[in-house]
C-alpha cells in the first residue's frame, strides 16, 4: 500500500495493482465541501496520472445534488479512467443508481455489489 | 413497521409528511435518514433525491424560461425601436406580427393587423403580394418601391426589404420584411425636380440652362473641346396663342419639346428658355456639326403636326441662333448673347431657318 490519507468522510490510498480506492465511512452525510475535499486528496495522491477509481460506498448515509454533480463533471473526468462503485447495501445502491442514471458521469462508470468484481473491471482501464 | 392509527412508525410518518408535502408543490421536504442502512433509509433516500433533481429542474426549467423572456423582450424591444414599419409574413399573405411603426403607418391596431392579409395595406396590393412572394422565391428582395395606405387613405411611400427567416428545423418561417419610409426623401426629389424642370414641358428651365451651360464651359476649357449653344424660337407664337388659345399653345409647346428631346443627342441637353425660346447645348461639339444638328431641329419641327386638341393640329416654324465657344466668343455670357442675336438675324432674314453666329452681326 502506498500513502493513505483521511478526509472527513472517507479513506483513500493507491493500491499496489494500480487502482485508486475511496473508501467511505458508515454513516457519511456526503456534501459538496466533502466532495471537494476527497477529491483533492486523491488529486494529491493520485501525482498527476490518470487512473481506475474504485469507490465504496456502502456506509454512505447521503450524497447530495451538488456532490454527485461535481463527482460526475468533466473536471473529475480528467483525472480518471473509470469508476467503480461499490453499492452492496439498499441505500448505496439508491445512491449509486441514481449516481450513474441522473449525473450522467464522463467516464466508464458501473455499479458492482463485490469488490473483487469491481476490481476485476477497473483492471481494463489501467493505462 | 406499522401503520395502524395511534400507532404509526416515525420514519414511516415522515415519509408519507415528505409525500404531501411533495403533492402539494413543496419539493424542499426532505425525508430523514435514519442510518440503518434498511430497505426503508433507501426509499427515503430515493425520494429526497427525487425532491432534489425536480427541483433543480425546476429551478433549471425557470432559469430557462427567464433567459427566453429576457431574450424576447431584447427581441421585442429592438424591434419596437425601429422607426420603419416592421412585418413579418406567412407563405399565405397573412400578416404574422408588426411592430409599433407599422401600426402607426397603417392606422391598424397591432392586434388588428395580425393575421390580416399583408397586401391590403397597400396603395397596389398585386404589386406587395409580388414583393413577399419574390422574397419566398429568391431569400431576399430590396428595396422595391410600395406605397402604403392608412385607414384614412393617407399614403406611405416605403421600399420594400424582404429576407426569409427560418425555424429550429431551418425550414423557412415567413419572411422579414421591412418597409423604409421614403416619403420624405421623395418630397425632397420632387421638390427638386420642381426646381429644376419647367413645369408645362418637363425640360431643364432657364435657370439649370446657365448651371449647365457653365459645367460644360468649364470642361470644354480644361479639355480644349468646344461647345455649342442653340437658341430656338417658334415663329409667330403669339398668333397660335391668339387664335386657338392658350390651351393649345401648352399643347404645342409640349409637343414640340418632345420632338426635340427625341432628335438630339443623348449628351446634348435640350432646356426651355422661357416662352416660345428653347436652347440646346450641345457638348464637345463645334459650328460645322452644330449647323448640322439645327437644321435637323429645324425641319424635324416643320415636318411635324401638332395635336392642339380638339382634333385640330398645327405645323409650324422654328427660327434658330447658333454660337460656339470658344472659337467664337469667349464668355457663357456672350455665348448665349451670340447664339440670341443669330436667332433673331434667322427672324430676320425670313424665319424658319437657322444662322450661324458672325461678329457682323452686332457688337456682342
Amino acid at each position: 500500500m502506498f500513502d493513505e490519507v483521511t478526509v472527513r468522510v472517507a479513506r483513500l490510498w493507491l493500491g499496489d495493482d494500480g487502482i485508486f480506492r475511496i473508501v467511505h465511512f458508515p454513516g457519511s452525510e456526503v456534501s459538496l465541501a466533502d466532495a471537494q475535499e476527497t477529491m483533492d486528496a486523491y488529486l494529491r495522491l493520485r501525482d498527476g496520472v490518470s487512473r481506475p477509481l474504485l469507490v465504496d460506498t456502502q456506509g454512505m448515509k447521503s450524497l447530495d445534488r451538488p456532490a454527485r454533480a461535481m463527482y460526475a463533471s468533466e473536471e473529475a473526468a480528467r483525472v480518471a479512467t473509470a469508476v467503480a462503485i461499490i453499492v452492496d447495501t439498499p441505500v448505496s445502491r439508491v445512491l449509486g443508481n441514481f449516481y450513474i442514471g441522473l449525473a450522467n458521469p464522463h467516464i466508464p462508470s458501473q455499479l458492482f455489489s463485490g469488490q473483487d468484481e469491481a476490481l476485476e473491471w477497473l483492471k481494463r482501464f489501467l493505462l | 413497521m406499522t401503520t395502524s392509527e395511534g400507532d404509526e412508525d416515525p420514519q414511516f410518518q415522515g415519509l408519507l409528511d415528505v409525500i404531501f408535502r411533495f403533492a402539494a408543490g413543496d419539493l424542499s421536504a426532505r425525508g430523514r435518514v435514519s442510518g440503518d442502512n434498511s430497505s426503508f433509509d433507501a426509499v427515503i433516500t430515493g425520494i429526497n433525491i427525487l425532491g432534489e433533481e425536480i427541483e433543480a429542474q425546476l429551478a433549471e426549467n425557470e432559469r430557462v424560461e427567464d433567459s427566453l423572456r429576457a431574450a424576447s423582450l431584447y427581441t421585442r424591444t429592438l424591434i419596437e425601436a425601429s422607426l420603419d414599419p416592421l412585418f413579418t409574413v406567412d407563405r399565405n399573405g397573412a400578416i404574422m406580427d408588426v411592430n409599433g411603426a407599422a401600426s402607426s403607418a397603417t392606422g391598424v391596431p397591432r392586434s388588428s393587423l395580425i393575421g390580416s392579409s399583408f397586401s391590403e395595406y397597400f396603395t397596389d396590393p398585386d404589386d406587395a403580394t409580388a414583393a413577399y412572394r419574390s422574397t419566398f422565391d429568391d431569400q431576399f428582395v430590396s428595396n422595391h418601391p410600395l406605397v402604403i395606405v392608412d385607414r384614412v387613405g393617407a399614403t406611405t411611400e416605403v421600399l420594400f426589404n424582404g429576407s426569409v427567416y427560418y425555424d429550429e428545423q431551418g425550414e423557412v418561417a415567413g419572411v422579414l420584411v421591412v418597409t423604409r419610409d421614403v416619403s420624405d426623401r421623395r418630397r425632397a426629389e420632387r421638390a427638386e425636380d420642381l426646381a429644376n424642370h419647367d413645369e408645362l414641358t418637363g425640360l431643364y428651365n432657364h435657370r439649370v440652362f446657365y448651371s449647365l451651360l457653365a459645367e460644360e464651359i468649364a470642361r470644354a476649357d480644361r479639355f480644349h473641346r468646344p461647345v455649342s449653344v442653340l437658341m430656338l424660337d417658334i415663329d409667330h407664337f403669339k398668333r397660335v396663342n391668339d387664335v386657338h388659345g392658350h390651351q393649345a399653345g401648352d399643347r404645342l409647346l409640349r409637343g414640340l419639346s418632345a420632338v426635340l428631346t427625341r432628335k438630339v443627342r443623348s449628351i446634348d441637353r435640350v432646356c426651355r428658355y422661357g416662352g416660345e425660346e428653347f436652347t440646346v447645348i450641345l457638348p464637345e461639339t463645334s459650328s460645322l456639326p452644330t449647323r448640322s444638328m439645327a437644321e435637323r431641329l429645324r425641319l424635324a419641327v416643320a415636318l411635324e403636326s401638332f395635336d392642339i386638341g380638339e382634333a385640330a393640329s398645327l405645323n409650324v416654324t422654328m427660327s434658330i441662333g447658333i454660337a460656339t465657344y470658344p472659337e467664337q466668343l469667349s464668355t457663357l455670357q456672350d455665348l448665349v448673347k451670340a447664339a440670341d442675336l443669330a436667332m433673331y438675324c434667322s427672324k430676320a432674314e425670313g424665319r424658319d431657318r437657322s444662322t450661324v453666329f458672325r461678329s457682323d452681326l452686332s457688337e456682342v
